[in-house]
């Protein structure tokens, strides 16, 4: 507690309230316009935020992280498009209810439903601290390395219906991360004798390039569409809260799952939201009403989404295992300050750690006033041309690459990830198991290395009792996973 | 994100998938070093080696499940062309892209990022001076908080050094 009320400190900065102002309103503004979404921006600020204090520099991009989703839930409730991938849920009873012109209530129940996630998850991560800190340090290289091999794992199984390919891209980022001159025989790696390969493939050039500059093609490609506001006039705002306060058992079992599959790498807030809609849904005395406007299916997809982002900061703090690719972006400026996440961090720089628990926590107030204040302010936003939102994010992405290294050749390498991102959206197939593929193995090759001075063979890998452990889990996962498979294959029809 | 119907492009991108992997595979022995008397764990070539062995099982089987899509929905292959032909389309974008990223160190990164504004204003087709002005303010806005505020390091154009001194340094440090 006495470290935490340390950490407080932080707030007589001016460049910390800054961040928590960007963070937050800038969060929220990305989140509102469809086509944005928090990776893109995220990946063209990421570079900027590396000559910036640390904790400032991590507070932009977890204000943004998390502001977007509540801003992502406006065109979800109100023109029926999500703002941001993980609002898609909200959009069934959102909509629903604008249609049944209670889109205030709907858009304010959102909020404080958010608001709702995003604490209960901050809390949970406070109270969860001792317990970390204490666990943390237990891990070894072999146990950290068995664990991204479980995040990798997780990303596989949870793209059901695309497990191959999500498991072609992984392994396909866990080869680029090997590209370039390997760290301990100092030998070059599918250089191909270009010297211009030698330093590898930068995590950044592939992040702008898989997200940003994809969407950019993708929305200069299309074509704009004339977007008709609803009326914002009626109820009151507080109807939205009082809704929230009716089902506040929804409420934290939904925000209770956000939680848990923010600390699972891998899962995100997909999942989290899939699993407390279906079971508001199934705890509703009315679940007829689900899909047609009800106020429980809002609670459950908000709740559940915006408790993710402080709960997937367990594992990249705790371990260094970021869970999803907004986190694993977000590694990078850890690197870049030499403040390395994993078991000692609590120990080294439990300031720090605490210091962004109290901006998160502050992040998500902040959001509520602006929310609360200038909600039909943003509605204009939403009505940007989409190709001249394609046109800016072109010319953003290269701020991103290009103050790198100043280098063409990492402009070109960027258009060439874009080039293949917009193949990916094309056909509708995911992103980022790259980027995890990516990050996590380049985790795991170094833990692996650091961890083959100890054993003598691959099975003293699973000796230790977390790494068993761990091993255990996969095994598990695997299995259920492939009997599942198993029983679509052999009864098509049923699984369908 | 359950997919599995057949998509127009999937043949054509799991075989290209399948040629690229084959080529890496094949690549091994050129691309990394084997060190005599070093164990496999601990050889600089195992690592990527067992990247390369998951690309090409998981694309191999990716193509094999793509073709029994084919199969089972007796889908018409030929739209195959037509949407390669899509995935060339964003290339007139890379270009305008790579123009301005040569133009940056000639014109300095205000100048060259006005014009790509206004000229990609112009090429997708807003003739409004509403957007023109707004296209100018974004470029500017950018600048302003990436080069002027933020200090992200983005070097000078080249005629900044032909102006007077002072203002060729502040140039060269906010604009």
């Amino acid at each position: 507690m006495e470290l935490l009320l340390n950490s407080l400190e932080i707030f007589t900065r001016l460049d910390v309230w800054a961040a928590l102002l960007v963070g937050s309103i800038g969060g929220v503004i990305i989140g509102a316009i469809p086509g944005v979404g928090p990776a893109v921006a995220i990946a063209i600020l990421l570079p900027a935020t590396y000559s910036l204090d640390p904790i400032v520099g991590i507070t932009v991009l977890i204000g943004i992280y998390g502001a977007s989703m509540y801003g992502g839930s406006i065109p979800a409730i109100l023109i029926n498009t999500p703002g941001t991938p993980v609002n898609a849920l909200t959009t069934y009873d959102g909509y629903s209810m604008t249609q049944q012109g209670r889109a205030r209530r709907a858009l304010t129940l959102a909020y404080w439903s958010s608001f709702f996630g995003g604490i209960f998850s901050v809390i949970c991560l406070i109270l969860m601290t001792g317990f970390i800190a204490q666990i943390a340090p237990l891990f070894g290289s072999r146990d950290i390395f068995m664990a991204a091999v479980l995040g990798l794992v997780l990303v596989i199984v949870s793209h059901r219906g695309e497990s191959l390919m999500a498991g072609l891209l992984v392994f396909l980022g866990i080869f680029i991360a090997t590209i370039g001159m390997e760290s301990i025989r100092y030998s070059s790696r599918f250089t191909f004798g270009q010297g211009w390969l030698r330093s590898g493939v930068d995590l950044i050039t592939v992040l702008l390039g898989l997200f940003a500059m994809s969407q950019a093609f993708v929305l200069l490609l299309g074509r704009d569409e004339k977007v008709d506001m609803p009326d914002l006039k009626g109820e009151s705002k507080r109807e939205g809260f009082f809704d929230l306060w009716k089902y506040k058992l929804q409420a934290l079992i939904s925000a209770s799952f956000g939680v848990i599959m923010g600390i699972i790498p891998g899962v995100g807030e997909f999942l989290a939201q899939f699993f407390s809609y279906n079971i508001a849904n199934s705890m509703s005395k009315k679940p007829e009403r689900f899909g047609k406007g009800a106020p429980e299916g809002i609670i459950a997809s908000e709740a559940a989404n915006n408790a993710v982002p402080a709960a997937a900061m367990i594992p990249l703090l705790a371990l260094g295992i970021p869970g999803e690719a907004l986190t694993a972006m977000m590694l990078s400026v850890f690197y870049v300050h030499s403040i390395v996440p994993g078991p000692n961090l609590f120990v080294q720089h439990a300031e720090f750690v605490y210091g962004l628990y109290a901006s998160l926590l502050v992040v998500n107030i902040l959001i509520m006033i602006f929310l609360t204040l200038a909600t039909r302010q943003l509605l204009r936003i939403i009505q940007i041309p989409q190709r001249f939102l394609g046109l800016s994010i072109l010319g953003l992405s290269f701020v991103g690459v290009y103050s790198l290294r100043n280098s063409m050749v990492d402009c070109v390498i960027c258009a060439v990830f874009g080039l293949f991102g917009y193949v990916l959206k094309r056909l509708k197939l995911p992103i980022v198991p790259i980027i995890l593929g990516m990050v996590l193995g380049s985790i795991m090759e170094q833990k692996f290395r650091a961890g083959l001075a100890r054993v003598d063979g691959f099975t003293d890998f699973i000796n230790r009792p977390i790494s068993f452990t761990i091993f255990c889990l996969i095994v598990v996962i695997l299995v259920v996973n492939f009997y599942v498979w198993w029983r679509a294959y052999r009864q098509p029809a049923e699984y369908n | 994100m359950n997919r599995s119907q057949y998509h127009a492009g999937d043949l054509a991108f799991a075989i290209i998938l399948v040629v690229v992997s084959g080529f890496l595979m094949l690549s091994i022995p050129e691309e990394t070093k084997w060190f005599n008397g070093l164990a496999l764990l601990k050889q600089p070539r195992f690592w990527p080696s067992m990247a390369i062995a998951g690309l090409l099982f998981f694309s191999c089987a990716y193509a094999i499940a793509v073709w029994r899509r084919v199969k089972r929905e007796q889908a018409a292959v030929r739209e195959e062309f037509d949407e390669m032909l899509e995935w060339l389309r964003p290339l007139e974008y890379v270009g305008y892209f790579l123009a301005y990223v040569f133009l940056v160190p000639v014109l300095g990164y205000l100048f060259a990022t006005v014009t790509f504004f206004v000229l990609m204003n112009l090429r997708v087709g807003y003739r409004s001076k509403k957007m023109y002005a707004i296209a100018v303010f974004i470029a500017v806005l950018v600048v302003v908080i990436f080069k002027s505020a933020l200090q992200v390091k983005i070097g000078a154009g080249m005629w900044y050094e032909m102006l007077p001194r002072e203002l060729a340094n502040f140039f060269i440090l906010y604009l």
